[in-house]
């Protein structure tokens, strides 16, 4: 009962996880929204696109035409339906202590795919690819945007709490993974929760570095740091494609006045 | 383009020579329709001369404009360069910068089929990584090994 009270809850998720998620099988199952999910809404938000247009066609004619569109509205509103509804998820089950994906649509289960038991799962927590002072956390096949350092950790927590998972970080000793503990963990995200939120990214990383300073940070730290690296293009390099217009030019004016002596043909 | 390493501490990303011939060839023939053209020019007002000039312009471009990247192990320089007769456009990267070398998925444009994989620098302190190539997820494994190999910079495989 102890750990349960400790226990962080759904609630208590930050925002950006909530999104990705679900509530809905709590506290035995965790379901995330895999890829193929969100391109199923994504194509069904296309698809109102034809739908509305057709909508208005339906209305609006009259006759064979009109009859047209009351079917393309039909057949495209049950597709529309369908990819709506349909939901792909990556599911952490408790009580056969095993993950996998599953297809659920209009409340009907599919099989499960690609069992793996959840001691050979693994849930990293690293920088984003394209913006490193945002993180992401990777879990299955498909990793999230998390956003602050801080709200990673708490997703962490909050997954680590619940099942039997390792946890590993890719954020302190950068190119090499290190698994880290719940309390450890635990303790890191509360304590920056309850500090002043203005440098909460700073301190933290600081925080698990200096837990993480072994001899391989040493032999990280002489490499040199950049603050800035000049971006290969930006706008003011880019007149410089026009350096040869003024010859060409000049070149055409020339062919202008002498050219019709070198005309041959 | 491939790499090529060619001596013990310099290597180079080389074009295939088909594609070398294949742009001469099609280059060729504009460059020559446009000088063909330049014979007539005197009957042209000069708002015509200009967007001559500017067709040329373009096809200068075409027919010389390239991409170098020399991989220097005695400088410990990553050099990009983008000339075209002169230089365009410079990048130094210094190997010992180079915290990681790593794959992001990449919404596909054009080339091919499948999805397409940037090969990314992660520079020590650096927030946004450097885009040093974009590809099939294979191809650019294999460069990123090469990379890595000759550099000695870690790589971190895509999964």
């Amino acid at each position: 009962m102890k750990t349960r009270k400790s226990c962080m809850q759904y609630s208590q998720l930050p925002k950006i996880a909530r999104r990705f998620i679900q509530s809905d099988g709590l506290p035995d199952q965790l379901r995330f929204s895999t890829k193929q999910h969100y391109i199923c809404r994504g194509f069904a938000v296309l698809g109102l696109l034809p739908l509305s247009a057709s909508l208005v066609m339906a209305v609006t004619l009259d006759g064979v035409e009109q009859t047209f569109y009351q079917i393309v509205v039909g057949l495209l509103l049950v597709i529309v339906i369908l990819l709506g509804s349909l939901k792909h998820h990556f599911v952490l089950d408790n009580s056969n202590k095993h993950c996998f994906c599953q297809l659920q649509l209009l409340g009907v289960f599919f099989k499960k795919k690609t069992i793996t038991s959840l001691k050979s799962t693994q849930l990293l927590y690293r920088h984003n690819r394209h913006d490193r002072s945002l993180f992401e956390l990777k879990i299955g096949r498909d990793s999230y945007n998390t956003g602050s350092l801080t709200d990673t950790m708490n997703t962490a927590l909050f997954i680590a709490q619940r099942f039997d998972i390792q946890v590993n970080e890719q954020v302190s000793d950068y190119p090499n993974i290190h698994p880290i503990d719940i309390s450890s963990l635990a303790s890191s995200s509360t304590e920056s929760i309850t500090s002043a939120n203005v440098n909460t990214q700073d301190a933290q990383i600081d925080l698990v570095s200096q837990k993480l300073a072994t001899a391989e940070n040493i032999k990280v730290s002489n490499q040199v740091s950049v603050d800035f690296i000049e971006p290969l293009f930006c706008p003011k390099k880019l007149v410089k494609i026009l350096y040869p217009l003024p010859f060409l030019m000049l070149f055409a004016v020339m062919m202008k006045f002498v050219g019709g002596y070198l005309n041959v043909f | 383009m491939y790499f090529k390493q060619l001596t013990q501490t310099k290597a180079i990303m080389a074009k295939a020579r088909s594609a070398v011939i294949t742009r001469g060839i099609v280059i060729s023939f504009f460059a020559l329709m446009s000088l063909f053209l330049a014979f007539g020019l005197e009957h042209w007002n000069y708002g015509e001369l200009l967007n001559w000039a500017l067709a040329n312009l373009l096809i200068w471009h075409l027919m010389f404009a390239k991409r170098q990247v020399t991989f220097d192990l005695e400088t410990k320089q990553i050099i990009t360069k983008i000339t075209s007769l002169y230089t365009l456009a410079e990048q130094v990267i210094l190997i010992n910068q180079i915290a990681a070398i790593e794959f992001r998925q990449t919404i596909a444009r054009g080339n091919g089929y499948g999805l397409s994989y940037d090969l990314i620098f992660v520079l020590k302190g650096l927030v946004t990584p450097i885009k040093f190539e974009n590809g099939n997820l294979q191809p650019m494994t294999l460069l990123g090994e090469q990379i890595s190999k000759f550099c000695n910079v870690p790589m971190i495989k895509h999964d």
